[in-house]
């Protein structure tokens, strides 16, 4: 087990270096000087315009601003915030509490739901549970996440008034964008348990189980279940990367604090060193997090550590 | 003479006949397509449904009841009613017209976003696939690469740098759907490579150019294009969200993500202004994924039944 956890460290390395690298140059290789980009609203100055540049090192050659920016990266130095001139990584620090408790509980309603429905159409396979099942996943993945947002504000929070449309703290704030993001994530899941499940009721252990006398409920959840979790729990850890991604566009239907509504914000000032800092941070969480998935799933199935 | 004249003409019968038999197996495969694809009536449904909003998009201007950009402040946030069926918007704008006219916008922007997606990483994939030395070690870190960032926040990156607008959007969206292309072209030549049809255009002399593109691409292309037809559906949510956020298409423009974005601020008092887009938008999406589950079924031979 300690090889393969090595092994996937070290693999996993020039992956960060190599998102870091895409997102230096991806700001810089666009057409646009940023310096300008950012004056624009304001109506800067050639001088002024000069002296940002000079201020942001971008009067440099790119190899050495690529080198300043990787040795400041390494030692958590993502550059000033332009708009509140603060430290990038201080903003992130503030704001990123709010982005995983609101990550970690869209992922707890995602596989409860996910899971719940996947069995359920399973076991009920071809009965209109299964059907309506199906319905409720398929809506899931096609209704856009904002949109479902303002449908359960609308209804919960403006019609009857049990949870408020708005905030950040507190349990209350949390439950309608977590029911949210986790929508889409547990139809997903729900598919996947769905079709793993059958297959795995369709197997011997599972007829020797009923032969035995078990209940359904005993042969479902104790017996076939844990077979059909493996490939869930994957594509659950995997869904976990995607929630960070689409907590960017749940924060600002809430107006929730979080990265993504710090990303947001920064991009329509054109904050050129924040967008650059939290897209960096952002990227490296979901290496680190599809990184765990990978030691996860290799403590799950010996097959795979051995390989 | 004559005997000669006999065999020319047997020799002629034959190949009319395997010309004939070649035509009706030629016509069976897209016929065995067909009965596949039409056995699920939720493919079926989904296909009708996309090809009537395909229909309305292509026809968008001359079925609007009003003018999109049209503005009457004296009707503004009004209910829905015969003569305005989906309501007005804030500006008295005529959702339904709003609507009608977005469906060209997420349609278009949509399908452009595949196909620089499907062109790009096609290309990459087969190079890679095919060549198999350090090209392809080199393009599948990159790809690697770019799959280490989650699926909005390239796009968002890519807008932050370019601007918004459409054509900004195509490209944001675009860039993003090129490594899942890129992988599964490259895994499917691979294999295909290997098969003695290849082989056989070496030796004939083919170069490698014209063995990758017609003979080895047409060959691996049924799994791309049941991606694309899932890829579109994730292009048009995509390119929704960019909008809602302020990142994508800009106003006054009829576009459903922007649409809802605009209504956000009326819903208790105008919920029809968010409701409306966000329902053509979850029926375009949902009868996408149906029309690519459809043909993944009729396109891998396992669930094919003879």
């Amino acid at each position: 087990m300690g090889s393969y956890i090595l092994r996937r460290l070290l693999i996993g390395i020039p992956v960060v270096w190599g998102v870091a690298t895409i997102v230096f140059f991806l700001l810089r290789i666009l057409p646009g000087d940023p310096a300008q980009l950012m004056l624009q609203s304001t109506g800067g100055n050639a001088a002024q315009i000069a002296r940002l540049r000079h201020n942001l090192g971008l009067d440099q050659p790119i190899l050495v601003q690529y080198g300043h920016y990787l040795v400041g990266a390494l030692h958590g130095d993502l550059g000033i915030s332009l708009r509140n001139n603060i430290p990038v990584t201080q903003e992130i620090r503030d704001q990123f509490p709010a982005t995983l408790e609101l990550t970690a509980a869209g992922m707890l309603i995602a596989v409860a739901l996910g899971m719940t429905l996947g069995v359920v159409s399973a076991v009920w396979q071809h009965t209109w549970i299964d059907s309506l099942s199906t319905i409720v996943a398929m809506f899931g993945i096609c209704a856009p996440s904002f949109w479902l947002g303002l449908l359960l504000i609308f209804f919960f929070s403006f019609r009857l008034g049990w949870f408020p449309a708005t905030g950040t703290w507190g349990w209350a704030h949390l439950i309608l964008p977590a029911v949210t993001l986790g929508t889409g994530a547990a139809s997903v899941i729900a598919r996947l348990v769905r079709s793993s499940m059958i297959e795995t009721l369709g197997q011997d252990f599972v007829v020797v189980a009923r032969a035995k006398g078990l209940s359904q409920s005993a042969v479902t959840l104790r017996h076939a279940l844990k077979g059909a979790l493996i490939p869930a729990v994957t594509l659950i850890g995997l869904q976990f990367g995607s929630l960070l991604g689409g907590a960017v566009i749940i924060e600002t239907v809430f107006s929730r604090q979080g990265v993504g509504h710090l990303a947001v914000t920064a991009i329509l000032a054109k904050d050129y060193t924040a967008v650059q800092g939290i897209v960096l941070f952002v990227a490296i969480a979901y290496v680190v997090v599809n990184l765990l998935v990978d030691l996860l799933y290799g403590f799950l199935d010996p097959r795979i550590r051995y390989s | 003479m004559l005997a000669r004249a006999d065999h020319q003409g047997e020799r002629d019968v034959e190949r009319a006949v395997s010309l004939g038999m070649a035509e009706r197996r030629r016509a069976s495969r897209w016929q065995l397509f067909w009965h596949s694809y039409t056995r699920s009536k939720a493919a079926v449904v989904g296909g009708g449904v996309l090809v009537l909003l395909i229909l309305t998009a292509i026809a968008a201007p001359r079925l609007e009841p009003y003018d999109p950009l049209g503005v009457s402040p004296a009707l503004a946030l009004g209910s829905p009613v015969v003569t305005h069926p989906f309501g007005t918007d804030e500006y008295g704008r005529d959702v339904l017209s709003r609507v009608i006219a977005g469906s060209q916008i997420s349609l278009t922007v949509g399908a452009l976003a595949v196909i620089f997606s499907v062109t790009f990483g096609t290309g990459l994939g087969l190079v890679a696939g095919y060549t198999e030395n350090v090209v392809d070690s080199t393009v599948m870190r990159l790809i690697d690469m770019l799959l280490a960032f989650p699926g909005i926040l390239l796009a968002l990156a890519i807008v932050a740098g370019l601007g918004a607008s459409t054509i900004n959007v195509v490209i944001a969206i675009g860039v993003g759907g090129i490594p899942v292309y890129a992988r599964v072209t490259r895994g499917s030549v691979l294999s295909a490579k290997r098969e003695p049809y290849v082989e056989a255009g070496r030796v004939v002399g083919c170069s490698a150019p014209r063995l990758m593109v017609r003979h080895i691409l047409p060959n691996v292309f049924a799994p791309v294009l049941v991606l694309a037809t899932i890829g579109v559906a994730f292009a048009i949510l995509t390119g929704a969200a960019l909008s809602y956020l302020g990142l994508g298409i800009q106003p006054p423009r009829a576009e459903w993500g922007l649409m809802i974005a605009d209504g956000q601020n009326y819903l208790n008092d105008a919920w029809w202004i968010s409701t409306f887009p966000g329902i053509a938008l979850a029926l375009t999406v949902l009868s996408v994924n149906l029309v690519g589950d459809g043909l993944r079924d009729s396109l891998d031979p396992r669930s094919r039944r003879r």
